[in-house]
């Protein structure tokens, strides 16, 4: 051993002198004389001792792991983190450059106060006090907005505060904008939410279905998780079904352009093709599927019906008819038929916003999964129905904590007594306390909000943390523009920049950001992922979560009786091992214990009852995240679990079911593969307005640019929204790249530049805008109208029309 | 009068029409000469489309006379000379100049592309915008154009590019962004030497820089050249850093180097 350290020693020093000797010769040699000093100057910042740690990206609900180097406080670099399951060591552009969200010059960093119109500075003691006194005087008529990007122990907060202490249910997140149909969909199709498949599908799939979902730009590391897989010679074909051509497209093998809506058609007709060529798996359908239609009236969970029933209904859908329907040929269609009916590839389906942001948001997630669950193929890795999310915790902080207006935390709900009980059991709080009616979704909230304070049960004060609704809700005007016309309304805002919505806030709250705070999310693989904080927030700015628990101490102090529970103690009660109690209300004292892993353990208890067993914390602290359900094993070790209701991967499965649903509507451990028919959207081009509109996302930004607008890079890469029209069209109108166009629909108007073939190419006939822009909100135009069950507005299409702006 | 002869008139009139023909072809030509030279707008050019009817991704042709001011592709505004546009490819045999001057001088111009060492580099030109295949066209192999290098891509394995690299000014017809003032200030570093003239570590991560001839070969900013290409075997010489590469914190511990305080640590207490 000796020995070899001692060659090895010597081969390095030998090596070296002789590199050194020819560097030496061959490079110093000739070199001319130094004088100029060269262009940008010779004193670049060199910053050693950098301090690596993991969290959590910042964006999107891909979750990968990235390595933040922090030095002197401050962080200066970003890198894929090598460790990472989800991401492998890449990232997107977004995440390379997340450290520099936290250095915007415009950060809020104190709080402010509208007093006579002007935002005025003031001290935290007055606006939690003026939060708690507008609470106090009207609890009813008070509503919280949060939001995916909510830590977990932030929304859990949130959560308890308003349902455990306020005994009110009008709590509801952006996710509901986002990703409520899935959750829908999953809920009716196997009795529990959340995707029961992960990542893993993307490195074992033959086939990759994208149901109008541009994965290229809005899942980056994804699709290259995909498409790098053809560059090790691996076969990988790609299916694109969607609206217009994207850079997912130029990647695809089969790019099929749909008609808006005609969703529902195609999957209709992939299961026709199945029947009628009785290529379906009976043996799948028999063990593990029951047939339900969607019930009169149309319910989320249906009706039962026979599987005659069921060919019945599906029996119009033949690729002919949906041909004229959907745009897409007869043999597009076949193709499709046939590739579902081949058992031997493996199928992986993926959506995001194109599936849930529809008016039949619900039904097309139902028939997705129903012709996965109908052709048997479910449940091998890369064989199987997944939807994606766009915000980091839209799973961890809105689906599993259940901050929706009907949810309670671990996936239970307001109006299940049992649920109820076992909430108000773990808070600590009287029977009775939860509230078993479902507050306001999304837009029904704000619709409230913004209505005249007469209006049966309108709102009079809002507090929104982490989201920018000033600019993410649809139809603008009436769903927050029309605030302004009510002056007794209270908009609070807790938020890190200036933003669309802070426009109109009476009282904004700076918040820390990201690595400025501890946290953990969700990803959208049932990922959980916790981080430290690693710098300091700038200013007087503060967690978020520190604000809920100050705000709900200083109502116990105004004598509001739900903040208190049933032993008299406040409702955020923690104490130390001596048992005396810890002012986590007190910033000062915040950061002397971890507050985010005390709540974290607190909500951990909820998660066993519908078996979403989220890992320990310090387990969490170890890994670079786990998939729930997280069950310790008889050696002590925690295992993850990649594949729900699969037995071998799955402990709560009984042992030889195979598949299990154990959470089934129908009480048999069997999914429903649900027939839902084809609806028209409520909003369809028409004479006066002859285009269809599209909004959505960009590579460069995410959601509303807040953040990612102060990134010098990534803002010059793409500075500005436009409007996608097709080159006919452009003709047609005499519309020329770059002009100003004016885009109207029947609730807004905007001016904005054209691009033809830019970015992506839509079809004749139709027009797309991303959103990102704060100066060019295209949510002024777009509708509120929502899918029945999961309320969740649909963005992606209704009619327009456009016209040239003559300067 | 015979018949094979043709009649006067006839001849006549056929070298009158002749003439005509050729008069309106003159005055044609003259006119579409006139039409070219008409000063439009840049972004009016580039799409006029009026006369196409087909829906298509190609970009119109510009007329002859308009050709020498047109935009045509991605690189069209940088403008180059055929004597410059022979294929450059310097021998690995040739001999290199590289002083401390020119080398601080490449690590600026290096720097100006990204936010900070490790970030993706944004891409000095405009793209097209929807096929990231294209990239590799020219990056693929590398090539040098006159000054201009295109530098060989560093992780063929992965050529998803668009995904991290965007453009450093929008090549979209709209206004380019204006101020955005931000406070950031990345992680820049250098490399360290046991003793002068020892061969110096590698100051950065391999991770996605597979290959060292992408910023250290014969086609690369010539400060940032090694003055040896014809040693091929880079890392005899030259120690790359576990903790760099996020390998095993184990196996950073070995390395006595003096980025050991960078050793991927993946927990810190809670404060």
């Amino acid at each position: 051993m000796e020995n070899q350290t001692d060659r090895r020693a010597f081969l390095k020093a030998t090596a070296m002198s002789v590199a050194a000797g020819m560097a030496h010769d061959l490079s110093f040699a000739d070199a001319p004389p130094e004088s100029a000093t060269p262009p940008g100057g010779t004193d670049l910042p060199i910053l050693p001792n950098v301090e690596w740690n993991k969290a959590p990206c910042r964006f999107c609900g891909t979750g990968c792991h990235v390595q933040v180097g922090v030095r002197d406080g401050k962080v200066v670099a970003v890198t894929g983190d090598r460790q990472a399951a989800v991401n492998k060591g890449l990232l997107c552009v977004k995440g390379y450059h997340a450290g520099m969200i936290l250095y915007g010059k415009d950060r809020l960093t104190t709080p402010l106060l509208r007093k006579d119109g002007e935002l005025t500075p003031i001290s935290w003691e007055e606006a939690i006090d003026t939060i708690a006194r507008r609470i106090n005087a009207a609890p009813d008529r008070f509503a919280f907005y949060g939001s995916g990007q909510w830590t977990i122990p932030e929304g859990y907060a949130a959560n308890k505060f308003m349902k455990g202490g306020l005994s009110s249910n009008m709590i509801d997140p952006n996710a509901r904008l986002c990703m409520a149909s899935a959750v829908t969909g999953y809920i009716s199709t196997y009795g529990v939410d959340e995707p029961y498949n992960c990542f893993d599908d993307l490195d074992n799939l033959d086939v990759l279905i994208l149901w109008g979902n541009n994965l290229a730009e809005m899942h980056p590391v994804l699709f290259s998780r995909v498409v790098d897989r053809r560059l090790r010679g691996e076969e990988v074909t790609l299916i694109d079904l969607t609206t217009r051509e994207t850079r997912t497209s130029r990647q695809a093998d089969h790019v099929m352009i749909m008609q808006p809506q005609s969703d529902l058609a195609i999957a209709n007709c992939i299961a026709w093709q199945l029947l009628d060529s009785e290529t379906y798996s009976q043996e799948f359908v028999e063990k593990y599927c029951n047939f339900r239609g969607p019930g009169t009236p149309a319910s989320l969970k249906g009706e039962a019906i026979s599987f005659d029933q069921y060919k019945e209904a599906v029996s119009q859908y033949t690729p002919e008819y949906v041909s004229e329907i959907s745009g897409l040929s007869v043999e597009q269609l076949r193709l499709l038929g046939k590739l579902f009916a081949d058992r031997s590839k493996k199928i992986t389906s993926l959506w995001c916003m194109g599936m849930n942001q529809h008016t039949q948001g619900t039904a097309i997630n139902n028939l997705v999964h129903a012709i996965h669950l109908l052709s048997g193929h479910w449940g091998n890795p890369g064989d199987g129905p997944q939807s994606l999310t766009g915000q980091p915790s839209a799973c961890g902080t809105v689906r599993e904590v259940g901050t929706l207006a009907h949810t309670l935390p671990g996936g239970m709900v307001v109006n299940n007594p049992e649920h109820a009980g076992i909430a108000e059991d773990l808070w600590n709080i009287p029977a009775g306390r939860i509230n078993a009616t479902p507050g306001y979704h999304t837009v029904l909230m704000w619709e409230k909000f913004c209505s005249p304070p007469d209006t049966e049960g309108a709102l009079d004060t809002m507090w929104v943390q982490v989201t920018n609704p000033g600019q993410s809700l649809p139809n603008l005007q009436k769903l927050f523009l029309d605030k302004a016309k009510h002056p007794e309304k209270f908009l609070i805002v807790s938020d890190v920049y200036p933003t669309a919505t802070t426009e109109l806030a009476d009282l904004i709250l700076p918040s820390s950001l990201w690595v400025e705070k501890n946290g953990v999310f969700g990803n959208s693989e049932r990922r959980t992922q916790q981080w430290f904080r690693m710098v300091q927030p700038p200013g007087d700015a503060r967690d978020d979560c520190w604000q809920t628990i100050a705000v709900a101490h200083r109502l116990m102090e105004l004598g509001h009786p739900g903040m208190k529970d049933k032993d008299g103690r406040f409702l955020f009660h923690q104490q130390d091992a001596a048992g005396k109690e810890l002012p986590i209300w007190d910033w000062e004292r915040y950061y002397d214990q971890n507050v985010d892993e005390r709540l974290f353990e607190e909500y951990r208890q909820f998660t066993s009852y519908k078996h979403k067993n989220v890992a320990p914390y310090q387990e969490l602290v170890k890994a670079r995240g786990l998939r729930w359900p997280v069950v310790e094993q008889d050696d002590g070790t925690w295992r993850e679990t990649r594949y729900r209701f699969v037995e071998g991967s799955d402990p709560f499965v009984e042992k030889g079911k195979g598949i299990q649903f154990y959470h089934s509507t129908t009480g048999d451990d069997r999914a429903q593969i649900f027939f839902r028919p084809y609806v028209e959207p409520p909003e369809m081009p028409d004479e006066e307005y002859p285009f269809w509109l599209d909004t959505g996302r960009v590579i460069e930004h995410w959601h509303t640019g807040t953040m990612t607008m102060r990134i010098p890079q990534l803002k010059r890469a793409m500075p500005s929204a436009y409007v996608e029209i097709n080159c006919d069209d452009a003709v047609e109108f005499g519309i020329q790249s770059g002009e100003t166009v004016r885009l109207e629909t029947r609730r807004g108007t905007l001016e904005l530049p054209a691009w033809i073939d830019g970015r992506a190419s839509c079809p004749p006939g139709h027009l797309f805008v991303p959103f990102f822009d704060e100066t060019r909100m295209i949510n002024m135009l777009t509708l509120e109208a929502h899918c029945p069950f999961s309320k969740e507005p649909d963005y992606k299409k209704c009619a327009a029309r456009i016209s040239r702006v003559k300067v | 009068m015979p018949e094979h002869s043709p009649p006067v008139t006839a001849r006549r009139s056929l070298s009158l029409f002749g003439a005509i023909v050729l008069g309106m072809a003159l005055v044609g030509y003259l006119l579409g000469i006139l039409k070219g030279y008409t000063e439009v707008p840049v972004s009016a050019r580039r799409i006029d489309n009026s006369h196409l009817t087909a829906r298509t991704n190609v970009q119109p042709a510009a007329s002859y006379s308009a050709m020498h001011t047109s935009h045509f592709s991605p690189n069209s505004d940088r403008s180059s000379h055929l004597k410059d546009l022979k294929y450059q490819r310097p021998s690995r045999l040739d001999p290199v100049t590289r002083t401390h001057v020119m080398k601080l001088a490449a690590i600026a111009d290096r720097a100006v592309n990204r936010a900070f060492d490790g970030a993706p580099p944004v891409i000095p030109h405009k793209i097209e915008q929807q096929s990231a295949n294209s990239c590799l066209a020219c990056h693929g192999q590398g090539m040098k154009l006159g000054e201009r290098i295109a530098t060989k891509i560093s992780h063929p394995h992965f050529s998803s590019c668009t995904q991290c690299h965007v453009e450093a000014t929008s090549s979209g017809p709209f206004e380019t962004a204006g101020e955005t003032p931000n406070s950031f200030v990345g992680l820049s570093r250098s490399g360290t030497r046991a003793f002068e003239r020892a061969p110096p570590t590698i100051p950065h991560t391999t991770w996605l820089r597979d290959d060292c001839m992408s910023c250290h070969g014969t086609i690369a900013r010539q400060g940032l050249r090694t003055t040896h290409p014809w040693f091929t075997n880079c890392t005899q010489c030259h120690a790359p850093s576990a903790a760099l590469d996020q390998l095993s914190p184990q196996a950073a511990a070995v390395i006595d180097d003096a980025d050991a305080a960078l050793v991927n640590t993946p927990i810190i207490t809670p404060r």
